[in-house]
């Protein structure tokens, strides 16, 4: 019981943001948990800021979804990404640092599919979050209108699958 | 616009506090699989673990129930260890690194047998690679059997054909050589051109020949004195040409002579060649060593190749940046890069191991063990001293007598040095067949010695067996093909090799650490040689002259074009660079004459 209760209270409070950039900026940080290898250091901070930013969660979720097929996919591009990054000579004294300092070493960014992908990520974030943010109203001011009148809309309105999507409703 | 959500916090807070919680409860499965995976990957054959019991507060794993497959026997166990006790340093975790203070390993065995294969799936053998090389080697210095049945076939001499023999492949070398060098010869004496100046000197010498004050007048005397002197000068110049000329041409009748005295060594080679094509049996004890035992001490001597790979592979010298595979996982693997540091730790240290085992039962190692591993690193240049491994027994009722194993690798810097050295006295030693000669040798208990060096990318090493009371065995299965000749050769080697009750084999390897050459001495193979060549001396030694005369005649010819061709090269080289030295020579001291008889003219010198 108290269990349900904590988990109520953490979406409640995940859900209570929806504005086209909050929304953006969520999936943005969300796409981060799909182009990088799910199980990293650097995600858990992801995590902690998307949930203590007041960015939209089902976005993050949202995000999360659509980067899972691009990250297999991307996974060559990252490699090459990392394996430059991580052979420039200009740039060992850097690593060379990282990957022997407490905590960062954790972040294990001396694999090149792991540096690439969160470089890669960090790079496309802004762009990302602007662009997600611009395709979020457009949809608010456009097709949900439209979508609103028709009866499939109606019906599922009636339905439980409705409560998933009312979190992307404006 | 607020930035924070507040009201995320306490609930953040407690999902990041449960998630400590199951990492806490989840941390022993997790090192039991990282044993178990990295294990695996090092050894290139399942590594299993019953349970791994993780106190991060007291920084103490213990592991249970370690079991390491051989990976060239996929049903026994390399080892198996009841329970490993280490006590790991806390803060290096925090650089993803291990650091191992001490461990202690309890209920060591060796050879035990799996209830399932550890071989690993075609997919998973990542390893084979350094098994591979150790496996191609042990294929490549694999020598057949004797074959007695080939004593009394014909021997077809004409199945030795002329292209594959090495001599006709070194003459033409050597032609090509010598072709090559009279080119260079002709070319450079061309570009060198000493004819128009030793000839202009020449008619110099002669006009000045009788020449005198009188005759010149003071201002010709004058010119003459600037004309010898500048004809000396070039002269001087031309001599120096000539003697670098010399010196390319004595260089190249070395090289010649280098190809031509390779020839000699080719031509044996092909006689082995051929013998071996025809299957002659050798008499020489040397060359039947390995026909007897090559395979069974390759794959021995190929497993410690096989663990001189895995020591390069795993502790690799030096701080250079280095590429591994990354970890398995759904997604791409990617590369690691490591980037060693020398003011940090390695990436895994073991810094001292005690290690007691007792070999129970009556077994032939029964006894008490003790053993002590110090630095053992996967990067030794981080941690600045070399890997130690000591072996030796302390007791024990049966078994061997004495038992003692020395290992160190030193992967500080380059080149790399690894020393093994092993004696075990009074340990089982295997029953061996003499393959194609119908007879076996069981070796009984006796003296096993390991020896190995390796610097750099040279490897040597010896490996040998010494038994006092060998038992021998004939094969019972009888083969109704074999002729009376045949059966004669096998009783004469069954009396030689019976009469023989102590055994020494011997194998020795120097080379490449790929591909060291192998070596084989016994007395069983000396006492076979002498019953063969008292059966089949005159014959094997018929069938060898057939066998050298008709290499002789198929490389006869291309020799002696060749060292005509070399000869006939170097001498006319020599002799129109000797012929034109002397005719500069002569005229550069006529001249020299004619200017010191000038320069005493007052007034000119």
């Amino acid at each position: 019981m108290l269990f349900i209760k904590f988990v109520q209270s953490l979406f409640k409070a995940l859900n209570s943001d929806g504005t086209p950039g909050q929304v953006g900026m969520g999936m943005a940080l969300g796409m981060a948990f799909g182009l990088t290898p799910l199980v990293s250091l650097h995600n858990l901070v992801i995590l902690a800021v998307a949930m203590l930013a007041t960015v939209s969660f089902p976005g993050v979720m949202l995000g999360w979804a659509l980067a899972v097929p691009l990250g297999f996919a991307l996974d060559p591009v990252f490699h090459a990404t990392g394996m430059a990054l991580l052979s420039a000579p200009a740039l060992t004294p850097l690593w060379t640092w990282m990957t022997n300092a407490p905590v960062l070493a954790l972040l294990r960014f001396n694999n090149t599919i792991v540096l690439g992908s969160v470089v890669v990520w960090l790079v496309a974030l802004l762009p990302l979050a602007l662009l997600f943010r611009m395709l979020v109203a457009r949809y608010r001011e456009h097709v949900f209108a439209r979508l609103q009148q028709t009866k499939a809309f109606q019906a599922l309105r009636a339905s439980k699958l409705y409560t998933i999507y009312e979190l992307f409703r404006p | 616009m607020k930035w924070i959500r507040w009201k995320a916090v306490w609930p953040l807070s407690v999902a990041l506090i449960l998630g400590g919680i199951a990492w806490w409860f989840l941390l022993d499965p997790a090192v039991k699989w990282g044993v178990e995976g990295v294990g695996t990957r090092l050894v290139g054959a399942r590594v299993d673990l019953r349970e791994a019991d993780v106190r991060p507060t007291n920084g103490v794993v213990a592991l249970h129930g370690l079991q390491v497959t051989n990976p060239a026997a996929p049903m026994t166990n390399l080892f198996e260890a009841d329970d490993i006790v280490l006590n790991v340093r806390m803060a290096p975790l925090l650089e993803r690194k291990v650091v191992v203070d001490t461990a202690v390993i309890r209920g060591l065995r060796f050879g035990t047998p799996r209830a399932t294969s550890g071989a690993l799936p075609e997919r998973e053998r990542e390893e084979s690679a350094v098994m591979r090389a150790a496996q191609d080697w042990v294929r490549q210095v694999e020598v057949p059997p004797i074959a007695l049945s080939t004593l009394t076939q014909t021997v077809n001499v004409q199945a030795i054909a002329a292209e594959s023999l090495a001599t006709i492949r070194a003459a033409q070398a050597a032609r090509t050589y010598a072709d090559t060098a009279r080119a260079a010869f002709q070319r450079d004496l061309q570009a060198a051109d000493p004819r128009p100046t030793i000839d202009s000197a020449s008619a110099l010498a002669a006009r000045l020949q009788n020449a005198s004050l009188r005759s010149l007048g003071l201002g010709g005397a004058r010119q003459a004195v600037a004309d010898v002197r500048r004809n000396v000068t070039a002269l001087t110049q031309l001599d120096d040409r000539l003697r670098a000329l010399e010196a390319e041409v004595r260089g190249n009748a070395a090289g010649l002579t280098e190809r031509l005295e390779a020839i000699p060594a080719a031509r044996q080679a092909d006689y082995d060649y051929a013998r071996g094509l025809l299957q002659l049996p050798s008499l020489n004890a040397p060359a039947l060593g390995p026909q007897l035992f090559s395979a069974p001490i390759a794959e021995r001597v190929g497993r410690m190749l096989h663990w001189v790979h895995v020591a390069e592979r795993y502790i690799p010298p030096g701080l250079e940046r280095r590429f591994q595979q990354g970890p398995s996982r759904v997604r791409a693997s990617g590369t690691n890069v490591v980037f060693p540091r020398a003011t940090t730790w390695p990436t895994f240290l073991l810094g001292l191991a005690e290690l007691s085992l007792t070999l129970g039962g009556e077994g032939v190692a029964q006894g008490e063990y003790l053993g002590r591993i110090t630095g053992l690193t996967t990067q030794p240049a981080v941690h600045g001293a070399p890997t130690t491994f000591l072996l030796e027994r302390t007791g024990g009722r049966t078994g061997p007598s004495d038992a003692g194993v020395a290992v160190l690798l030193d992967h500080v810097g380059l080149p790399v040095r690894d020393t093994l050295g092993a004696r075990l006295v009074g340990i089982a030693l295997p029953t061996l067949p003499l393959p194609g000669l119908g007879a076996t040798v069981a070796l009984g208990s006796g003296v096993t010695e390991l020896a190995l060096t390796r610097v750099g990318d040279s490897v040597s090493g010896r490996f040998a067996w010494q038994a006092n009371a060998v038992t021998w065995l004939r094969d019972t299965v009888v083969t109704t093909t074999r002729t009376s000749v045949i059966r004669a050769i096998e009783e004469a080697i069954w009396r030689a090799v019976t009469r023989l009750n102590a055994v020494e084999i011997e194998a020795r390897f120097a080379g490449s650490v790929t591909s060291p050459r192998l070596t084989i001495h016994t007395n069983i193979a000396t006492a076979i040689a002498g019953a063969l060549r008292e059966q089949l001396g005159e014959e094997v030694r018929r069938a060898e002259a057939q066998v050298r005369a008709r290499v002789d005649a198929l490389v006869e010819d291309q020799v002696a074009q060749a060292r005509a061709e070399a000869d006939r090269v170097r001498g006319e080289a020599l002799e129109r660079v000797g012929a034109e030295r002397a005719r500069l020579e002569q005229t550069k001291a006529a001249l020299e004459a004619r200017l010191r008889e000038l320069a005493r003219i007052p007034g000119i010198g």
